[in-house]
């Protein structure tokens, strides 16, 4: 009979369909979390949504973008109307402590590493660097320094360069007034500024303009530096603790992924930026390499307390914040445990 | 108006000061200024052109002094344009006023009174005809405009206000401060001298635009209705006030008012207007002996004579004009 | 003459209009903005309202207290207070001259209306990649940017109260013959002064929005760097200090422009809460 005959290939389309979804009968756990692209810190993360590692893991992952400072998300986090999300260390992770708000580290997303591609550099004017003028930090001496948005993490580099230098701002022509690439670019044309420090793919657009020269890159400087973690709030974690776990489980496959690849672009990575952030290819691809991501998620206590020495001493920080109490490693350890890393 | 014409008109000398010559667009040749060699008039009867037979009818006790004449207006015309029609507003034949003389001109609202005031001020410049002026004022200002109460400025003080013609004429402090004051005492204000006009009340103001007028001592008194906005009892001590200042001094008035009563209290003679555009209708003497007692006078049978007499004329001329509608042309 | 006192104005002086206070009025709006503390205080202990962003008056006074004795907000509020004038300096004296100029001058307001109504209407925030790039990421673009809005405030005020000049103080003007001199420093000014002052008042508030606006986006110091950075780092004790002190800054000058108001113009009414 026809009828027979149609039943059976839409039954076995049924059947194939069917193994297809999920087979834990549990439902997914909506996780509102945003992003960035470009910071590309971000990279393992937005692979891991797009390969649907969440979704393995079980949860339904919401992703906002926005494209301002990942500090404007922290009253969404301690509203709670974001549940995860990534954030720059900054004096602000401190401060929402002392103010009564309750932020934990869960993990850390970024990291240096001997013979990856920094994110962060300091870079000089380039004819100040031709002319022999500065070549080392110690030569920045008596010269215009501009130190870009106070309590970020290039900020930060900034002010632990000159000190590595055995300087003080007092010592340089200091001034922190340049917020974005485009203020920066026409400071170094104008010759407003002689040494300022940058992210990528910023800084190779400067070589590449012929602007400026890289003088120090974080692993020069502070080797030891985490700049970007993830972040959640306490009352999210003590409600959803495996939705965390999981969270961080599909994150560390990406990231495991990318450091396997060694320190090169793959074309997946590109194409994934691109296509999150809307950064040309063409300018991806012409930085050096992809930075180190934090393929462990190891939060490092002395990294943030050193931190938050800095941050006091430049009067961002009201009051001393012991960094143990920020930090929350229960689900990071428990992630790495469940996917068999150390 | 823009500035531009205040600058003109303020770079005249105090003796072309207001008086304007006729026929700018038709090129009328107009004649100029007062100085114009011209026999004075020996007309004895002070009845003047346009005058009815009804008029003689009017009561004398007082033969007023064969007075020269002193403001001589011929064929004056005024065109206004509003929204492209051209509406006549004037059109004067023939009016003489007499040197020394109160006239006042009464006429339905909108039959031009204003603008023939506006003229003599030196605010408007006439379409056609001419104004000549024989009086000479000398050294004083030729002639000053009381203007309604609005027109005193609020930023300067009582006194600042009264003294404001001389202000303006370069008169030394002292002087003019001591004249400003003499003519508000004389009105009543002398307490209010440092007060703001806002602090006033509209019989007040009226009074400092009196004293201004008056301080400037000019020849010629120019009163568009300036009691108008005053209320009936306030009024009449006003005009009082008016006549004490007037009377014995050798200014000439013309006074513009809707009110008849205040004509006739007020005036040595009274010129109907008709509705527009203006003419001259009649001019009644009022014969009515002066001193007068502006309190007193509104009884006296002779008053009451003038009154009717007067009325006839007007009120034609209030019931036509609100019948009839504007000569216009596009 | 006398005069019956009753039926006309009191004698000079101070006088009680419908402007100016009973002693119960002015009791009333002094209490009013204090009673409003009280009822903040009290709904911060009593957990009405979440501390971590909205501290309570007395914890906002303790930080006041701890940033000017410890920190820099004296010296911000310096800043911001010396941006402001100087940018309202370069903004209302130029404005007004121009815009006296293009009133009284019809050929110029002619000329120049357009070219104004161009650059008004834009929003002037928008303007401010474009004078960053033309002055230079200094003080200077900042002083111009909080000039802007005064300066074209001033200029269409200056120009409008000079053309809408009542009609009968020109007659009065141009009969009792006053020369230039006379007309334009007895007439003309005190004419349009009361408008002016009004112009002022709004460019006050526009300037002070220009300086807070200016100092978010470039400076280092002045108040609205230290509302701006605090909230930046999350400071939010800090951010709301920095606030309460330009609302206090902001005060003082409205409160001054009366004061001036009253001494220059003591013969108007002024029409604003005081």
């Amino acid at each position: 009979m026809r009828i027979s005959r149609a039943v059976f290939p839409v039954c076995a389309a049924l059947a194939l369909f069917a193994s297809m979804l999920p087979s834990s009968a549990r439902a997914l756990v909506k996780v509102r979390s945003s992003v960035n692209p470009a910071i590309y810190a971000t990279l393992p993360f937005i692979l891991a949504a797009d390969k649907g590692y969440f979704r393995d893991e079980g949860i339904d992952v919401a992703i906002t973008k926005y494209n301002t400072s990942s500090v404007a998300q922290m009253p969404l986090v301690a509203r709670g109307d974001l549940d995860i999300t990534n954030m720059v260390a900054g004096p602000a992770l401190f401060n929402q402590r002392t103010q009564g708000f309750d932020i934990k580290i869960i993990a850390s997303m970024s990291e240096t590493h001997p013979g990856w591609h920094d994110g962060d550099w300091i870079m000089v004017r380039k004819d100040l660097w031709d002319s022999g003028a500065i070549r080392t930090l110690k030569d920045v001496k008596g010269h215009t320094v501009d130190g870009t948005t106070l309590g970020s993490p290039i900020n930060f580099l900034m002010n632990a360069a000159l000190a590595k230098a055995g300087l003080t701002r007092a010592d340089v022509v200091y001034s922190s007034r340049l917020h974005t690439a485009p203020d920066m670019v026409t400071a170094l044309r104008n010759k407003a500024v002689d040494v300022l420090p940058t992210i990528e793919p910023t800084a190779t657009q400067m070589v590449n303009a012929g602007l400026a020269h890289r003088l120090a890159s974080e692993q020069d400087v502070v080797p030891w530096f985490q700049d970007v973690f993830f972040v959640s709030s306490a009352k999210f974690i003590r409600e959803h603790p495996s939705a965390v776990v999981g969270f961080l489980k599909a994150y560390l496959r990406a990231a495991q992924k990318i450091v396997a690849n060694g320190p090169n672009w793959a074309p997946e990575y590109v194409d994934a930026l691109t296509r999150w952030s809307g950064i040309p290819a063409k300018i991806l691809k012409s930085v050096p390499g992809v930075p180190y991501y934090g393929q462990f998620g190891t939060i490092d206590v002395a990294s943030l307390a050193r931190e938050e020495v800095m941050w006091r001493s430049m009067g961002v920080i009201t009051a001393k914040v012991d960094p143990a109490t920020l930090v929350d490693s229960s689900a990071i350890d428990e992630a790495r445990k469940e996917l068999g890393i150390r | 108006m823009t500035f531009r014409h205040v600058d003109r008109a303020a770079r005249f000398s105090e003796s072309e000061q207001g008086l304007h010559l006729g026929g700018t667009r038709q090129g009328f040749p107009g004649i100029v200024g007062k100085h114009a060699a011209r026999s004075r008039s020996t007309d004895a009867s002070p009845a003047s052109v346009g005058e009815d037979a009804r008029s003689n009818h009017a009561l004398r006790f007082e033969m007023p002094t064969a007075a020269a004449d002193g403001i001589i207006i011929r064929n004056l015309e005024k065109n206004f344009v509003v929204d492209g029609l051209v509406l006549r507003a004037l059109s004067i034949a023939d009016l003489t006023v007499r040197e020394g003389e109160f006239l006042c001109i009464v006429g339905p609202s909108g039959c031009g009174k204003t603008t023939l005031l506006r003229i003599l001020g030196g605010l408007e410049t006439p379409t056609a005809g001419s104004v000549e002026c024989l009086i000479r004022p000398g050294d004083r200002p030729l002639q000053s405009m009381v203007f309604q109460e609005q027109g005193v400025f609020p930023w300067l003080t009582v006194l600042g206000n009264a003294a404001f013609g001389l202000t303006v004429r370069g008169v030394a402090k002292p002087t003019r401060e001591a004249v400003a004051r003499d003519y508000l005492r004389k009105l009543g204000l002398a307490a209010f001298e440092r007060a703001y006009p806002r602090q006033l009340s509209g019989g007040m103001r009226q009074r400092v635009n009196l004293a201004r007028a008056f301080a400037n001592d000019p020849a010629i008194l120019l009163m568009d209705e300036p009691l108008g906005a005053i209320d009936e009892q306030t009024k009449m001590l006003v005009q009082e006030d008016l006549l004490h200042l007037w009377e014995g001094s050798r200014k000439t008035v013309i006074f513009i008012t809707h009110s008849l009563d205040e004509a006739i209290v007020l005036g040595d003679r009274v010129a109907v207007m008709s509705h527009r555009p203006g003419r001259i209708k009649a001019v009644y003497d009022v014969g009515l002996p002066r001193p007068r007692n502006a309190l007193e006078l509104r009884n006296h049978p002779d008053f009451v004579a003038m009154r009717s007499l007067v009325w006839d004329a007007l009120r034609e001329e209030v019931l036509s004009g609100n019948a009839g509608s504007p000569e216009a042309s596009p | 003459m006398s005069e019956n006192p009753s039926l006309t104005a009191r004698a000079p002086g101070r006088r009680r209009r419908s402007g100016t206070r009973t002693r119960a009025e002015r009791i009333v709006g002094m209490a009013s903005p204090i009673v409003l503390l009280l009822l903040w205080e009290f709904a911060a202990r009593a957990g009405l309202i979440d501390v971590r962003i909205i501290p309570a008056p007395t914890t906002v006074a303790t930080v006041i207290w701890g940033m000017a004795v410890h920190g820099s907000l004296v010296s911000d509020t310096a800043y911001t207070v010396t941006r402001f004038l100087t940018g309202m300096a370069l903004g209302v004296v130029p404005g007004v001259i121009v815009g006296l100029t293009m009133g009284l001058f019809r050929w110029v307001g002619i000329v120049f209306s357009p070219i104004i109504a161009v650059f008004y209407n834009v929003p002037r925030i928008a303007l401010f990649p474009l004078v960053l790039i033309i002055v230079g990421l200094n003080e200077s673009s900042n002083i111009l940017m909080i000039a802007l809005g005064p300066f074209f405030t001033m200029l269409i005020t200056a120009m409008g109260a000079v053309r809408n000049v009542e009609q009968i103080y020109r007659d009065v003007a141009r009969n009792f013959a006053a020369g230039p001199r006379h007309l334009y420093f007895m007439v003309v000014l005190p004419a349009i002064a009361p408008t002016l002052m009004d112009g002022l008042r709004i460019s006050v508030g526009l300037g002070l929005l220009g300086t807070i606006a200016v100092e978010f986006l470039v400076a280092e110091n002045g108040l609205g760097h230290v509302i701006w950075n605090s909230w930046q780092v999350l400071s939010l004790s800090q951010s709301m200090a920095g606030l309460v002190m330009g609302a206090i800054v902001g005060y003082v000058f409205y409160a001054s422009l009366a004061l001036v108001e009253r001494a220059l113009l003591p013969w108007h009414q002024p029409t604003q809460f005081n």
